[in-house]
């Protein structure tokens, strides 16, 4: 196996080779000496082909922050032209000198511009009046072997969802998977799955996000059996997926499967925001289906925005099939047992022992044990995070009893809330992830203040989610808040900063059976202080808090508890760091489908080594009505100790 | 460097975020602790060969020594996105595999990435990674996977004496071999596989 990876690289600096040899050719003898060639650059000039949107969409050309259009592939090797990923017309000029190129000139037949960019030539055939005359005829042995090998009959895009327990990985995860064709043995495990892979080269977390989010990691496309991501989210990370499947013209599959060959074997630089995984699989869809506006809609990028944007496109998306998570196959099964069944399934587990388990089993006919056994079972592979062939460690002993107790069982009828049986497209609207509002959110409200009499507020905030509003398509008890700010203006024409969130997150998840994690909480930004004595408002906190604590649900009720600290830098009563406790408890009701009510009390510290500077308690209620998907009306209530307020405010997803 | 300020404070969020967030299920820190401890049935440590990789920074952990197999992997699968790799690979000497061999490998990074599901669709006689794990095999004619199915559950104990992913491997198509009903059935059960 290394041997063959050994002869890869080899093969890599091959390639790079070619790119030379190509370009050199372009800019010496190619251009007068062939008709054909010399025939469509002409042509290709005089329509513009390399401003046309489809070019540079095929090139991964894209608008940078600071206004400068250049292609997102750092690779040399996607271009034939030095320069190419600045300049379009550059590259397309060289590409169609290369397409004909006498392959015999080149020391592998494979390494010719047709075999290495097919979907620019499928494309250029399409765009140029009478497509590329005298083109001639090559024989790419190694793009043939794929096409046979990947046969592909539609594509899906996959949301894997988020997940709380990695702030990192937070807003989710997309990647494409190729389906074969559906038949009587189709097995959908055993598709492709194409995803967008960073290869970081340290451990250290904090030189790992650091480089991560600079770029500095290389990205590259991987592809594997499909079985191998849903062991991955499914299994070991515990995060449902869901399953896009996309109505594709076999024009389309054959330019998106033409796309990933040329993109393959090249380098794509990882930034965190803006360059990520869902980032690479809509620039690809954008590529792959010019028919339709897969445009991002922010600088940044998030893969509920990219799964919007996909449906959003009338009859683009099909089904949308459900693959739940290891812990959500346990708890549907859990919750399909009665109350005794259950309590037996808490006894077994808790107790881990061999011998009670088969006491405790033989209380059952045959299909009520076996229900037990695969819900305890379940529950182990759930806790245990048993995920490719890991071992279980807590509960080795019992595990293996039962599964040897479950295969001498007769084979009894599928389990209705068995994992195969709960993965279907029948799944309400509310939980699909694209039913989630869109990522940013602009507000404007009015209030008054008993201190300071009226006022008026403006928010934005890029991402994602708040507690307060509603839980459509995002998991409940899951709070992501990402770059918030709230101006205020008072009815004197003072102005200030009311508020800024550079990064909150909160959960605050049900406690159910043995599912018993901990609710946490982390909090960076600062904040306007509202015992503020200068007459300009110019006192403010910047802060840190994190906290841990409890958390339970029963029916549409929630509530938890945190308990951490903070520490930061405040103006008043004196600038001065501090540190302190910082408490926060709360409630959270779902009064209907549209209607939430939030409460919540903080009860906060400061102090500067042991001297205690202030304290700064609140309480806060809100009432959260959810107009319509992408827009929500919400009343705030808060009590201070130097006084109330009130704010109604309209925001507007986007 | 592309907006290095931002990248310190998030690379300090990040870490106190997970500290905080990671190990939050209650009773897994001591899962991990022991796992390192941990040894198999047989007195071995497996470890699937293929790094667990995707998006967001917290997947950017893939040791450098799981990134090599995760694509070996696939380039021994054959299907390799990675041109250079199926430029190689396909018809040189060291990188030939026989359609045997490539059997086998298929076989082989299929138990070892679902080994744990297979043996719970095992004991109940269903479940689509059996069908999937039949399909591997080639079992797949007319009433075939029923027999599989059923000669899955009744051997399990037998096949699953071990939980190192290529002994069950072998034992499995070793039960296979010996089936009344499904010897030289499986199109892809072969000789010394």
């Amino acid at each position: 196996m290394h041997s063959c990876i050994r002869g890869c690289l080899v093969a890599l600096i091959l390639a790079y080779d070619l790119t030379l040899h190509v370009s050199s050719a372009v800019g010496a003898s190619v251009g007068p000496s062939d008709r054909g060639a010399n025939a469509a650059i002409a042509m290709a000039k005089t329509l513009r082909l390399a401003d046309d949107s489809r070019w540079q969409k095929l090139l991964f050309v894209r608008e940078h922050v600071l206004g400068s259009r250049r292609s997102l592939i750092s690779s040399p090797r996607f271009f034939l032209a030095a320069g190419g990923n600045e300049n379009p017309e550059r590259e397309l000029t060289a590409d169609l000198a290369g397409f004909y190129l006498d392959q015999s000139t080149l020391s592998q037949g494979d390494l010719h511009p047709q075999c290495l960019y097919p979907a620019r030539l499928q494309w250029l055939r399409e765009a140029l009046p009478g497509g590329l005359r005298n083109l001639p005829n090559v024989t790419c042995p190694a793009l043939h072997e794929w096409r046979s090998k990947v046969t592909v009959h539609h594509a899906a895009i996959v949301f894997s969802s988020y997940y709380a327990n990695n702030p990192a990985s937070m807003f989710g995860h997309s990647f494409l998977v190729l389906r074969r064709k559906a038949g009587p043995n189709y097995n959908a495990l055993l598709d492709e799955a194409v995803s967008y892979v960073a290869f970081p080269d340290t451990e250290n977390p904090v030189l790992y996000s650091l480089r991560g989010m600079t770029g500095r990691f290389p990205g590259r496309l991987l592809m594997q059996p499909y079985y191998m991501k849903v062991q991955e989210y499914n299994n070991a990370d515990s995060r449902d997926l869901w399953e896009y499947d996309l109505a594709l013209t076999g024009v389309q599959l054959q330019r998106l499967m033409n796309i990933l060959w040329e993109l393959g074997p090249n380098e794509i630089p990882y930034y965190y925001f803006d360059q990520n995984c869902s980032a690479v699989m809509q620039l690809i869809l954008a590529a792959a289906l010019p028919e339709y506006d897969l445009g991002f809609s922010h600088p940044w990028v998030i893969p509920s925005d990219t799964l919007r944007s996909l449906t959003r496109q009338r009859g683009l998306v099909g089904d949308v099939l459900y693959r739940p998570s290891s812990l959500s196959v346990f708890l549907q099964r859990y919750r399909a047992l009665n109350s005794f069944e259950q309590g037996r399934v808490d006894q077994i587990l808790a107790d881990n022992d061999v011998r009670e388990a088969r006491a405790a089993l033989q209380l059952f006919d045959a299909p009520a044990r076996a229900e037990i056994i695969d819900t305890v079972l379940d529950g182990i592979d759930f806790k245990e995070r048993i995920a490719g062939a890991s071992e279980p460690i807590e509960f080795a002993d019992l595990r293996r009893t039962l599964l040897k107790e479950r295969s001498a069982m007769p084979k009894l009828s599928a389990s209705p809330t068995g994992r195969d049986a709960l993965a279907s497209n029948q799944h309400s609207l509310v939980e699909r992830p694209d039913s989630s509002p869109p990522s940013a959110r602009l507000s404007a409200g009015g209030g008054y203040s008993s201190e300071h009499g009226a006022y008026g507020d403006v928010e934005w905030r890029p991402a994602l989610h708040d507690l307060a509003s509603s839980d459509f398509g995002f998991p409940s008890g899951l709070a992501i808040e990402f770059f918030g700010l709230t101006a205020r203006a008072y009815h004197d024409q003072r102005f200030l900063l009311e508020k800024f969130i550079l990064f909150a997150v909160r959960s605050v998840p049900s406690i159910e059976a043995i599912v018993r994690p901990w609710a946490w909480g982390l909090e960076i930004g600062g904040a306007a202080l509202e015992d503020c004595t200068k007459s300009d408002f110019s006192c403010h906190q910047s802060f840190v808090r994190g906290g841990r604590g409890v958390s339970g649900r029963i029916g549409n009720v929630a509530a938890y508890a945190l308990f951490g600290a903070q520490t930061g830098y405040t103006t008043e009563p004196q600038p001065r760091w501090f540190l302190g406790p910082y408490l926060t408890t709360g409630v959270v009701v779902q009064v209907a489908q549209t209607v939430k009510f939030t409460i919540e009390g903080v009860r906060s510290r400061e102090f500067e080594l042991t001297k205690e500077l202030t304290e700064r308690d609140a309480l806060t209620g809100t009432l959260a009505w959810s107009i319509s998907g992408d827009s929500e009306l919400k009343l705030t209530a808060r009590w201070r100790k130097h006084g109330a307020e009130g704010t109604l405010a309209f925001g507007r997803y986007y | 460097m592309k907006r290095p300020g931002l990248a310190l404070l998030f690379s300090i969020i990040f870490t106190a975020g997970s500290a905080l967030g990671t190990h939050a299920m209650a009773g897994e820190k001591k899962n991990k602790k022991a796992s390192k401890n941990s040894t198999a049935s047989e007195n071995e440590t497996y470890q699937p060969p293929y790094g667990m990789a995707g998006c967001g920074l917290g997947s950017l952990v893939v040791t450098s020594d799981s990134v090599l197999p995760q694509l070996g992997a696939t380039i021994l699968n054959g299907f390799s996105l990675n041109q250079s790799s199926a430029l190689s690979c396909t018809g040189s000497s060291n990188c030939d595999l026989s359609k045997n061999d490539l059997t086998a490998v298929e076989q082989k990074v299929f138990m070892d990435v679902n080994l744990g599901s297979l043996e719970r669709d095992m004991v109940s006689g269903e479940g689509s990674y059996l069908r999937a794990w039949a399909q591997v095999l080639g079992c797949e004619a007319d009433g075939d996977y029923d027999a599989f199915a059923e000669l899955s559950q009744k051997e399990y104990s037998r096949i699953f004496s071990t939980r190192n992913p290529d002994q069950v491997r072998v034992r499995y198509l070793d039960a296979l071999r010996h089936s009344e009903r499904l010897s030289g059935r499986c199109i892809r059960v072969f000789e010394g596989a």
